[in-house]
Parts: structure tokens; C-alpha cells; sequence
């Protein structure tokens, strides 16, 4: 799995591509914790180049959302492929979490534009 | 043929003896991928024989067991445990373990196969446990618990990991129908949003035909007829005609039973 972090504006952006398990998956959660930790306010997750997921991988999210809670930031997830909407679904997280089709609508719903 | 046409499972001429008995006696078939394959036949015709060969349990007289084009017959304890990993269990008797709670029992295999740290292991189990519909019983002990929660502690242990494939011996035998039809309900899901390829042998055979894209029936150690639900139900073989209707009245088995019994009177 390969995680490009940038930021646009006010948005810190993650793109993930590859498989994100649970051998890829604590990456992940120590950039998360690195944001969360400085209480970003606002994260993109862009999926688009995630092609498989595992529940490690999820709950990697909802610990993140979790956090982002905490201190009244935004998580937001942007272009699922099927197999990752799979997981959520599977997992009924699909509800909880906020999920944008593309990444410019993330923005917009971010208030910033892209 | 692309990888996802590739069967997940190959089995060519499995011949199994116990002594002098054929149990399976040349059996050819396919696991097609990400489908619900349902093993039925009267009981003892090889079911839960023919299972744990695939899964490495017991190793074949003759005969190859491919999985994803590695041939399990003859591999090292070593190597087949690497391909059990792909693999999710949930047999008759749940085996949960008593001294550890519900949470903890699902968690076995993640912290034995992985380096997650707690907080997200008791993520997954969370997560596991609503799939199964036990949401909130993450701290019981199993004594607490009825046979049919313990089943489905059992499958959320099983599908822990997230395996490619799911064994299951008789997932609904001696179930409430609530507990049975769920977990035909997740079985489902786990096929058509992850692609989880199911093998599943029962007895019940409206369970069967619900969830089945694939049906094989066994008889005396072959495969008799495989086929979609509806090509089975509407087979002209019989024997597939008798063992459906059978099935539900229970004749077939004291048929056989009887069967079995003059046969080994007058043969000694
Ligand atoms: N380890 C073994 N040693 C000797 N015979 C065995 C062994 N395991 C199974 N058998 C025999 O093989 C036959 C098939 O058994 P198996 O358990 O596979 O049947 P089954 O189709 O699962 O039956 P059921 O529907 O009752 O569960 C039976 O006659 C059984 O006694
Ligand atoms: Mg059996």
C-alpha cells in the first residue's frame, strides 16, 4: 500500500492506493494518529486506488472517526471502489461514516474548494 | 480463463480409504470463486470427509486438492498452514473457549496471526460480533450464553481474519430457526459484497436451495449430480428426486441404514 499525504488549503489529504490490510493497515493508523493527534480539522481519505480492503482497514477508520469526534473534526472518505463499499456496507458502517462519490464534492461538503 | 473464472478449488480423483473402505471413491469437481457451493447427500456418503480434505485435514489416499493452483495433497504441515490462512471454519460443536470471554474468543486469531494492536483488534471483534447480531455481549463468558449464540461467536471467531473461503459442517443443525436463517443471511452477504467463497454441507434443504449458487450431491463416495438449486430440484436422476423429497420425511436415512445392515449380515 502507498499513502501520498498533502494538503489543500485547510484539508489534509490522504491517498491510498494498493491493498490496505492488515499488514499495510498500521501505516495507516500512525499517519491518522500523527493528524488526529495534532487535531486536524479536517481529513480526506481519497479510496480510489484501494483495491482491496480488510476489517483491519475499517476499524482503522473508525478509530480515526472516533478521534476526529472528539474534538469536533470531519473525516471524510471519497471514491470507494466496490470491494472497500463491500466492507463498509458488510460491516453497516456505510451509514456512519461521512462518504463523498469524488473527491471535489469531499471538498465542497469541506468548504473548500478544490 | 481471467483469475476471477478460476475456480478456487480443483479436486481431480480424490480417492480416500479408511482400511479397505472407499469413503470418497474418485471424486471430480470444482469450487467455483466468490460463490455458495452446498454439499448434500444421505448421511455418511462423505460429507464432513470430503470437507476436511479440502481444508487439509485429512490427506487423500489418491487424488489432487488445488487451491488457487497450489496442490494441498502431500503439503507440509508448514506450508498448508499458510494456506489455511485463506481459510474460515465453522464445524458442529462451537469449541469456543471457556475460560475467555465472548470478545476475547473472537480475538484469538488476530492476535495470533497479526500484529494489530488492541485497540483495533477490539475494533474488529466489535465489528464481527454485530455482523453475527451479538452486538453488546462482547463480555460474556460462554456459559452465559445460549448454543445458538455460541455458534455465532463461533462463525464471528471464524471470519475474523476476513478468510477467502468459509468451511461450514451443518452451520443450522440443532439451531432456533432465527439463528439458522441469519446465518444463512450472512453467508449471503459475505458472497455477494465480499466475494467470499462459501462451502457449505447441510441437511437443510430449504436452507440449501436459498443460499446455494451451486449444489453437489454425494452418494456412496461420488459425486452424483452438481448443479444450480433449480437444476437439482428439477433433476431426473432418481436417486437426487428421492433424497430431496426423503429428506424432509427423514426416509432416506433408515433406507440406507437398513441397507447398510442386511448388507453386512449377509456378508459375513
Ligand atoms: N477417521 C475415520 N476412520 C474410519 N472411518 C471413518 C473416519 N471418518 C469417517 N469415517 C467413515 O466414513 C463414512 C463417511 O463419514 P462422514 O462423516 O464423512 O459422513 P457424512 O456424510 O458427513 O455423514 P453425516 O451426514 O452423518 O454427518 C462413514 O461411514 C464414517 O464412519
Ligand atoms: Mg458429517
Amino acid at each position: 500500500m502507498k499513502i501520498q499525504s498533502t494538503t489543500q488549503g485547510d484539508v489534509n489529504i490522504l491517498e491510498l492506493s494498493g491493498e490496505l490490510d492488515y499488514h499495510s493497515s498500521p501505516e495507516l493508523r500512525e499517519k491518522l494518529g500523527e493528524l488526529t493527534g495534532k487535531q486536524a480539522s479536517k481529513i480526506l481519505m481519497n479510496l480510489s486506488g484501494v483495491d482491496y480492503m480488510d476489517s483491519s482497514g475499517i476499524a482503522t477508520f473508525v478509530e480515526a472517526f472516533q478521534k476526529t469526534k472528539r474534538y469536533q473534526g470531519r473525516l471524510v472518505l471519497a471514491e470507494l471502489t466496490g470491494t472497500v463499499r463491500g466492507v463498509f456496507e458488510i460491516a453497516k458502517l456505510d451509514s456512519i461514516f461521512e462518504i463523498a462519490p469524488t473527491v471535489a464534492e469531499a471538498m465542497t461538503r469541506l468548504g473548500t474548494k478544490a | 480463463m481471467n483469475e476471477s473464472e478460476q475456480p478456487i478449488i480443483e479436486v481431480k480423483e480424490l480417492v480416500k480409504r479408511f482400511g479397505d473402505r472407499a469413503v470418497l471413491d474418485g471424486i471430480n469437481v470444482n469450487i467455483p470463486r466468490g460463490k455458495i457451493t452446498v454439499i448434500m447427500g444421505g448421511s455418511g456418503c462423505g460429507k464432513t470427509t470430503f470437507l476436511r480434505h479440502l481444508i487439509g485435514l485429512y490427506q487423500p489416499t489418491s487424488g489432487d486438492i488445488l487451491v488457487d493452483g497450489v496442490n494441498i495433497a502431500g503439503l507440509k504441515e508448514k506450508e498448508m498452514n499458510e494456506v489455511r490462512r485463506k481459510f474460515g471454519m465453522l464445524f458442529q460443536g462451537s469449541a469456543l473457549f471457556n475460560s475467555m470471554t465472548v470478545g476475547e474468543n473472537v480475538a484469538v486469531p488476530l492476535r495470533e496471526h497479526t500484529d494489530l494492536s488492541p485497540e483495533i483488534i477490539r475494533i474488529i471483534v466489535r465489528v464481527k460480533l454485530e455482523l453475527v447480531g451479538l452486538t453488546g455481549f462482547e463480555d460474556f463468558m460462554p456459559h452465559q450464553i445460549s448454543g445458538g449464540m455460541k455458534k455465532r461467536v463461533a462463525l464471528a471467531r471464524a471470519i475474523a481474519l476476513d478468510p477467502k473461503i468459509v468451511f461450514y459442517d451443518e452451520p443450522g443443525a440443532g439451531l432456533d430457526p432465527i439463528t439458522a436463517s441469519m446465518i444463512d443471511r450472512l453467508i449471503l452477504d459475505l458472497s455477494k459484497k465480499l466475494n467470499i467463497t462459501s462451502v457449505v454441507v447441510t441437511h437443510e434443504m430449504k436452507s440449501a436451495f436459498r443460499i446455494a449458487d451451486q449444489v453437489i450431491i454425494l452418494h456412496k463416495g461420488k459425486v452424483l449430480q452438481v448443479g444450480t438449486a433449480e437444476e437439482i430440484q428439477n433433476s431426473k436422476n432418481s436417486y437426487v428426486q428421492q433424497f430431496i423429497q426423503g429428506e424432509s420425511e427423514g426416509v432416506i436415512p433408515f433406507k440406507q441404514t437398513s441397507e447398510a445392515y442386511l448388507k453386512g449380515l449377509l456378508s459375513t
